[in-house]
């Protein structure tokens, strides 16, 4: 090995991974890599070599410290030398190897001996040689000029004295001519052309050049055509040195201006170092293959290079695990082909002799696999099947080999014996939690990308039996092994799959779920479960309710509410979300959990609506749809205006915040209720301003409004085509008190077939329709009537008379409408008061005392703000019992509308109310599940703690 | 009739005596099988130390006069163990009836323990001898003793937790004795203590109050100003929260109370959204028929629910005195719904809706119209009841609307010249002269709607 490499050893790494990664890439990209090392080789020479494990990016630009300089004196110094002695003008190479024995030993100081410039070196041999070797006879001797003779004669006698330093790094450079000749030579040849007197020396360069490569050819197996191509590239560029500029010097060389001959010649260099260093590397492939893969850590990377050593089939049980080891070693690296790795890993998976083998290779399998994937994308789907094989495969190994355990807490277990595994209690390092909860992100991912519309999605949708049936084996499996955390976070994967499928979906899931086999009883899903899928979701709820963090519990929580509602048990869903008080907090929570609980909350408003109960699900969904946002809240896409305002880096989140499409709710639908809803109330309630001048002001549905108006405002109208257009035509026809016409409007929105009890919806919607037009005609006819019969009220809304009359009754205790029954004559009896209501004067006076009310209001606040400095508990107490205290007021005057003062108190008090709701029921599950005994005693306690007597345990505590 | 019977929901949140009594009486009522209460009897008495009397109903059920032997050995056990109990709280119990010593308690309790230590050489255990032996006379049926024994712990004891145990007992005690006076002292007191303790469990606490919930009402429906206090007591929000979450149940009793408590006709509105909010988790004839009144203004309803509302209230252990009273007032909102909707009645719809007869109704009706003073005549040619509705006129409502302005005024300016006057001189004056302005100028506003009174009257 020539001096010249050895030198370069500290850069071997480097060498090792250019010419090993230099295989995946074209042919072309090989030529830029080349190039660019090779620029980084030649400001390496251009620096003399002094550094050699400088990087690429030193090489840009060269602030050049004194060393350097010093250095490139040397070197041009020594050129002359050579120059000099090669055109016999000894008085010349006299002078500079003066001038050279000057700057070198200042050279010396900054840096050894060792690391002194080439071609000093190599001037010192040219001069031995000149000198002694090539004795000049005396009548060559003659010829010279008396100068020349007597440069020559001084040379000789301080040459060799001065070589004595030197002796060791020139026999080196002598016992390596060749090699460095080639190159430094080629370059010097170069240089030469300029000169006039080249042709002798090219030649011999060239010669020289000759025999290193096709050396090298005989050592190269299969670098050959990039050596090849070096060496037609290096004779090149001794014949014909002023092409040999390469475009990726281009760059380098403008910045080296100064010294773009000698950038020139080390760029050559460079060049013959990079060939120089394939072959080696070639080389020491070729003996790694001969060897077996039996080499040192040489060896060892040959295997990773290109697998050729993997290939060799020289696995057996007892050396699985140092191929394991290597295979994991290799992991993550820059040159590692994971799929050379995936197979390997195959191949090592049918060499595992037992248990233990097994499933520390199927470990790595996965995870190997698992790295296949894009780092944007997800997992192919081919891909993702084998993973899921192979996790399948892994779990069943568990299943069967109890004595196994995998925890990521577990040994690692990589010594050599485990091939004599005698099924003795063990544990292993891995996680398959994150197994299971990659796969699940995968199949998610590649459900978010794929376009829900095509055949593809559901093609992958059928993956999810299979998916699931892997979470409900993992799930057993944590169990077994008692593993809390994972089985948490397995068992809210399986709600994940669960909660959003209706009873009937979810049976033939689990239906497939319970056909495997059953290794042991379950305490989380107890056996009695089976069939009954709501049991199912409760004691997996009930489960993660007693073991999991705050954060997968308020998950569970908000997908059991959403699983409640899907099944219209609306009260326990609504019972269930209050309870959990996390509408109090919800804001500060994470998006995902936010997510789930608009969710719920939507789900929980199309609930209420299923039932009838008009106002609730307002009052759900109204927050929702308000906003104008409802698809980012349900994380179901983006509003089309929006997409222009986020930057690339938020659409990015928002994207993979997005639900797969099979798990949305369906938008049309909600807001066609929210619609409904909002048209039930509102319209009689605008009617109710004839004689509530209040109504007019304060909307209950501001968007429902807004969109009333501006169907108001069209000149012209055609038929209603969309839900939005239905409702409204139908809105206008309630407001009319043509009931059957918006009837029919509603009853023919097609979006209702998709809820799952779409007849009676319908029905029910009829006769609410009924029951608010009846109203809207009395509100809005009131002063016009002097008396109203009750028949004929019964006929036009063709409701029945009892029903009318109830209706009625209410309406008058309410004060909604200033009348009374007369039961004899069977007619509503309007009085005389409620005409003079309208009285323009009376009216205004209302409002002003209304208005002074208000204003001792405020003064009573800004006092209290005055004497507390703030709010403080006690100030709220007061607060609230000023509310009362308002509301008793409110609740005296007769003109008050009454849906209005009653609304808003109903909403505060039976929120209270509902708290305590909550825990009974809770309580009441406690008490026959026996599973949640404490904790929902707890709940429930606090629950009973909370309603209206918090401000008591404030003060308590 | 089983269904409506709420006795064995109760027996959860009761103590084991206090069931007693209410087994008796279902016994009476004959709504289970004889048989069946007699063993529950058993059952119940078995665990406690009530030996003679545990026996009797043995002898009952298995038709024996021969006592198993246990039982004698048992009683032997008791009473040597009452024989303890009286020798080991001799000494406490003269030095605490001493009147002197009495005299010198004071409210601070370790200070007194200390003073009992000092002077009359009372130790702590002692102190506990007290509660073990109140518990012990108490489980044996004498309950004067342990309430005494009792009461003298609660005041010593410096353990909160059997300080409360013991007050429990207290109740349960007076209860039993029938002292109604006495319990429903205690029973305010034990809300007291109970509101103010702190509970590692939100639990213990709903535990707590839906005891006292059920134990109150054996006060609540023997103590002359019972109805009074029940319906304030279970209207406090901890209590509707309580009754909510562990014992919808309770609702009856509320609901029964408030009806029959004509001049706390407010509370119906309260009742009537908690009716409404746990109707779908509790009903039963006596939540319906309120519900039918002022949910559904259903009369036909309300009435059949007021007459099955007889049998449920006729069988139930707390109610069944109170069945005229209910009845009555039931009728009189019923009535009064009527009335306010009604402008023209139909005198024989309503009489044979309360389930009267013609004449009685008549009777009834026309006493009702003068006891409550309402502007209604009865027309014997159509055989209807004439109602003149009131309404408020706009002048009316807002006299109303701004009747409290001026005391709220008052009050404002009471509390800025408070605080000027403590807080000191000059800063105040000047932050207090807004205010003063305001002031004046609510008067005035108030005076505008005076002067559209006559305006509107005219």
């Amino acid at each position: 090995m020539s001096r010249f490499f050895r030198r370069d050893e500290s850069s071997d790494s480097e060498s090792d991974y250019s010419s090993s990664s230099s295989d995946d890439f074209s042919d072309e990209e090989i030529q830029k890599k080349k190039q660019t090392t090779s620029g980084a080789g030649a400001s390496r020479i251009a620096r003399a070599g002094l550094d050699s494990d400088d990087s690429e990016e030193e090489v840009k630009r060269t602030v050049k410290s004194t060393k350097d300089k010093l250095a490139d004196q040397v070197t041009e110094l020594s050129r002359e030398t050579l120059r000099a002695i090669r055109a016999d003008e000894w008085h010349l190479a006299a002078s500079s190897f003066d001038q050279l024995n000057k700057v070198v030993p200042k050279l010396i100081k900054t840096v050894s001996v060792e690391n002194l410039p080439r071609s000093y070196v190599r001037s010192l041999a040219a001069l031995e040689d000149a000198l002694y070797e090539n004795q000049k006879d005396k009548a060559a001797l003659g010829k010279l000029s008396a100068t020349d003779s007597r440069g020559y004669n001084q040379l000789k006698q301080r040459v060799r004295k001065h070589n004595k330093d030197f002796e060791s790094l020139i026999a080196e450079f002598k016992a390596n001519p060749t090699e460095s000749n080639d190159e430094e030579e080629a370059a010097e040849s170069e240089e030469e052309a300029s000169d006039d007197d080249q042709a002798v020396p090219s030649s011999r360069t060239a010669a020289a050049a000759v025999p290193s490569a096709s050396k090298g050819k005989a050592a190269l197996s299969d670098s050959e055509s990039e050596d090849s191509y070096w060496d037609s590239d290096s004779d090149e560029s001794s014949s014909s040195s002023s092409d040999s500029e390469d475009d990726g010097q281009v760059g380098i060389s403008r910045w080296l201006k100064k010294t773009t001959t000698k950038e020139d010649t080390s760029a050559k260099k460079a060049k013959k170092d990079r060939a120089q260093r394939s072959q080696r590397a070639a080389a020491a492939q070729a003996a790694a293959a001969a060897e077996g893969g039996d080499d040192d850590d040489d060896g060892f990377t040959a295997v990773g290079k290109d697998g050729k050593a993997v290939e060799a089939p020289k696995y057996n049980e007892r050396n699985l695990n140092e191929h394991l080891l290597a295979l994991i070693a290799s992991r993550g690296r820059k040159n590692t082909n994971k799929f050379e790795s995936i197979k390997s890993l195959e191949t090592l998976l049918g060499v595992g002799v037992n248990a233990l083998q097994k499933a520390k290779v199927l470990m790595t399998l996965i995870s190997a696999q698992f790295d296949s994937a894009p780092s944007s994308g997800y997992l192919p789907t081919e891909m993702w099947h084998k993973v899921q094989s192979r996790l399948n495969e892994l779990l069943s190994l568990l299943e069967t080999n109890r004595q196994i355990t995998i925890l990521e807490t577990g040994d690692s277990h990589d010594y050599e014996e485990d091939f004599e595994y005698n099924n003795a209690t063990i544990t292993l390092r891995g996680s398959i939690i994150a197994s299971i909860d990659r796969l699940d992100d995968d199949f998610l991912k590649s459900l978010q990308n794929i376009d829900p519309h095509t055949p593809e999605y559901v093609e992958r949708m059928r993956d999810t039996v299979p998916l699931y049936l892997t979470i409900v084996r993992a799930q057993g499996y944590f169990e077994r092994s008692d593993q809390k955390d994972s089985l948490c976070r397995v068992v809210l994967r399986r709600l994940d799959h669960l909660y959003y499928r209706t009873d009937q979906v979810n049976l033939h899931v689990e239906s497939a779920a319970a056909a495997l086999p059953r290794i042991s009883e379950s305490s989380v899903v107890p056996a009695s479960t089976a069939g009954d899928i709501e049991a199912i979701v409760h004691s997996l709820c009930t489960f993660l309710y007693l073991n999991a963090d705050t954060q997968l519990r308020s998950h569970a929580m908000l997908m059991h509410v959403f699983n409640h509602a899907l099944h219209k048990r609306y009260y326990i869903a609504r019972d269930l979300l209050l309870m959990s008080h996390i509408q109090e907090n919800v804001h500060q929570a994470d998006i995902k959990t936010q997510v789930l609980y608009n969710r719920a909350i939507a789900q929980l408003g199309l609930a209420a609506f299923r039932l009838g109960k008009i106002q609730e699900s307002f009052e759900h969904i109204v927050e929702l749809m308000s906003t104008g946002h409802q698809r980012e809240l349900l994380a179901q896409g983006v509003g089309q205006q929006r997409m222009h305002q986020l930057s690339p880096n938020e659409e990015q989140l928002q994207r993979t915040r997005q639900l797969p499409f099979h798990i949305n709710i369906n938008l049309e639908l909600l807001e066609c209720v929210f619609l409904t809803s909002s048209m039930l109330l509102e319209i009689p309630f605008m009617a109710s301003a004839n004689i509530n001048p209040d109504a007019r002001r304060a909307p209950i549905s501001r968007a429902f409004r807004r969109m009333l108006d501006f169907n108001e405002r069209q000149v012209f109208m055609g038929p209603p085509e969309n839900t939005r257009d239905h409702i409204m035509a139908a809105s206008k026809a309630l407001a009319a008190g043509e009931w059957e016409e918006a009837r029919d409007f509603i009853q023919s929105i097609r979006i209702w077939s998709l809820l799952p009890d779409s007849e009676e919806i319908t029905a029910m919607l009829a006769s609410k329709i009924q029951v608010e037009a009846l109203r809207t005609y009395l509100f809005t006819y009131a002063t016009q009537f002097e008396s109203v019969g009750l028949a004929d009220l019964a006929t036009m809304f063709d409701l029945p008379k009892g029903k009318v009359y109830a209706l009625l009754a209410r309406m008058v205790y309410h004060n909604e409408v200033q009348a009374s029954l007369d039961e004899v004559g069977g007619v509503l009896v309007f009085s005389r008061a409620s005409h003079d209501a309208s009285s323009r004067l009376q009216q205004t006076a209302l409002a002003l005392s209304n208005k002074a009310n208000i204003f001792a209001d405020i003064n009573d606040r800004m006092l209290e703000l005055k004497i507390n400095g703030g709010q403080t508990p006690g100030d709220r107490q007061q607060g609230g019992e000023r509310g009362d205290r308002n509301q008793g007021d409110r609740e005296g005057r007769p003109n008050q509308n009454r849906r209005e003062g009653g609304g808003g108190r109903d909403g505060r008090d039976g929120r209270d109310n509902r708290d305590g709701q909550r825990g009974n029921q809770n309580r009441r599950d406690g008490a026959g599940g026996g599973h949640r005994g404490g904790r929902g005693g707890r709940r429930g306690g606090n629950v009973g703690g909370s309603g209206g007597q918090r401000r008591n345990d404030n003060s308590n505590n | 009739m089983a269904e409506y019977d709420l006795t064995m929901r109760m027996v959860q949140s009761l103590d084991r005596q206090l069931v007693y009594p209410l087994l008796d009486f279902v016994s009476s009522k004959e709504v289970y099988k004889a048989e069946d209460i007699l063993r529950a009897k058993f059952e119940l008495l078995s665990h406690t130390n009530m030996v003679d009397f545990t026996g009797q109903l043995y002898e009952q059920i298995h038709g024996t006069a021969e006592l198993p032997a246990e039982f004698a050995t048992k009683r032997e056990e008791v009473i040597q163990k009452l024989e303890e109990g009286e020798q080991k709280t001799e000494h406490i119990r003269e030095v605490i009836e001493n009147p002197e010593v009495a005299g010198l308690l004071r409210q601070d309790k370790l200070q007194n323990m200390k003073l009992l230590r000092d002077n009359y050489q009372c130790t702590p255990e002692m102190v506990l001898e007290l509660y073990n032996y109140g518990q012990l006379q108490y489980s044996c049926g004498n309950y004067g003793g342990s309430a005494d024994m009792l009461f003298h712990f609660s005041i010593l004891s410096t353990d909160p937790e059997l300080t409360l145990s013991a007050m429990w007992g207290k109740l349960a005690s007076e209860i039993l004795l029938g002292n109604w006076e006495v319990a429903y002292e205690d029973m305010f007191k034990l809300r007291e203590t109970i509101d103010k303790a702190h509970f590692k469990d939100q639990s213990e606490l709903l535990q707590q109050r839906s005891w006292l919930l059920h134990w109150s009402l054996f006060v609540f429906f023997n103590h002359a100003k019972g109805r009074d206090g029940i319906v304030d007591t279970f209207l406090l929000p901890q209590y509707i929260s309580t009754i909510q979450n562990s014992c919808p149940w309770i609702l009856r009793y509320l609901t029964a109370a408030v009806v029959t408590n004509r001049r706390r006709r407010n509370m119906m509105q309260e009742l009537v959204k908690i009716i409404e909010q746990v109707s779908h988790s509790y009903r039963d004839p006596v939540t319906e028929f309120v519900e039918a009144l002022y949910v559904d203004f259903d009369f036909d309803r309300a009435a059949a629910k007021l007459e099955q509302c007889e049998d449920v209230l006729k069988k139930d252990f707390f109610l069944t005195v109170a069945f005229d009273d209910f009845v009555e007032n039931a009728r009189f909102f019923f009535a009064e719904v009527y009335c306010r909707i009604h402008k023209r009645i139909d005198l024989a719809g309503l009489t044979r809706r309360l389930n009267m007869k013609q004449e009685e109704g008549e009777k009834w009706i026309v006493k009702l119209i003068r006891d409550t003073r309402m502007d209604a005549k009865v027309d014997f040619k159509d055989n209807s009841v004439i109602m003149n509705p009131t309404y408020n006129p706009v002048y009316q409502q807002v006299i109303e609307r701004t009747k409290a302005l001026v005391f709220r005024s008052h009050v404002l300016n009471g509390a800025i010249d408070k605080r000027s006057k403590s807080a000191g001189k000059d800063e105040n004056n000047q932050e207090q002269k807004p205010y003063q302005k305001q002031q004046q100028q609510k008067p005035t506003k108030r005076q505008q709607p005076d002067t559209a009174v006559p305006v509107a009257a005219q």
